[in-house]
């Protein structure tokens, strides 16, 4: 048997809050054939409008998603046998 | 008091997933957290089963959850400078505010936060001024309820 490989993917999310504080946001399985970038883009609209998410440090109030990435790891399984 | 938010969802091979995200704001509804738990999966191939607010109280506070988070609308008093900004008050006396303005450094704006019946709470103090951007911080006084409250800026010109 020969070693096997497996991808995975993880998307982070960087919010920004009033204080200039941020915080990362992770979640397993983003959907790569999706328009990612649009929908993070109205996810920040809806949390500033609805406050649902507050800073860490002071509770400030949640500006936007500063920023955002996609994160693959590749995993090879060796073969012992 | 601080509040999570557990997503529960499952992969496309069926098996459960459940994240955790901290620092949920307290006073927002079960229906603005399930819509941002739901949108939250929307990024992702995962399935939304459903979701669990967690309220996490000190036992300092007093029962019933102690005082709200504040968040007042910033309105400036003088027209022609455009003014900006959030509020939060951290439960500890203090008030912390943000404010993006269209003004130069040399003028420093003076807060006043008041509350609902206009009685003023507190002044702006400790002021950085950051490029364009003003970063305050208001001191409030001890003990008062800041469920409601809205802040009034006005423009002070250095005389000097």
């Amino acid at each position: 048997m020969a070693d096997t490989q497996s991808v995975t993917y993880t998307l982070e999310m960087v919010a920004e809050y009033a204080d200039g504080d941020t915080r990362t946001i992770t979640q397993e399985n983003p959907d790569t054939s999706i328009d990612l970038a649009t929908k993070i883009k109205e996810l920040g609209a809806f949390c500033k409008a609805t406050q649902v998410i507050i800073g860490d440090k002071t509770g400030a109030d949640f500006k936007r998603f500063k920023s955002s990435r996609t994160r693959r790891r590749t995993i090879t399984k060796l073969d012992l046998s | 008091m601080e509040t999570s938010l557990i997503v529960n969802t499952t992969d496309t091979s069926n098996k459960k997933i459940q994240k955790t995200i901290t620092y949920a704001n307290p006073n927002a509804t079960n229906a603005n957290l399930k819509l941002f738990a739901q949108k939250m999966t929307g990024l992702t191939t995962n399935t939304f089963e459903g979701a669990n607010r967690v309220n996490k109280q000190d036992v300092d506070e007093p029962d019933g959850g102690g005082s709200s988070k504040l968040t007042p609308t910033f309105t400036a008093v003088f027209d022609r400078r455009a003014l900006t900004g959030s509020y939060t008050y951290n439960g500890d006396g203090e008030v912390f505010g943000y404010a993006e303005t269209s003004v130069f450094s040399e003028v420093i704006p003076e807060l006043l936060l008041i509350d609902h019946q206009n009685k003023i709470l507190g002044f702006s103090e400790d002021v950085d001024i950051i490029g364009s951007d003003v970063t305050l911080k208001l001191y409030a006084s001890e003990g008062e309820n800041y469920a409601a409250a809205s802040c009034i800026a006005s423009i002070v010109e250095d005389t000097e």
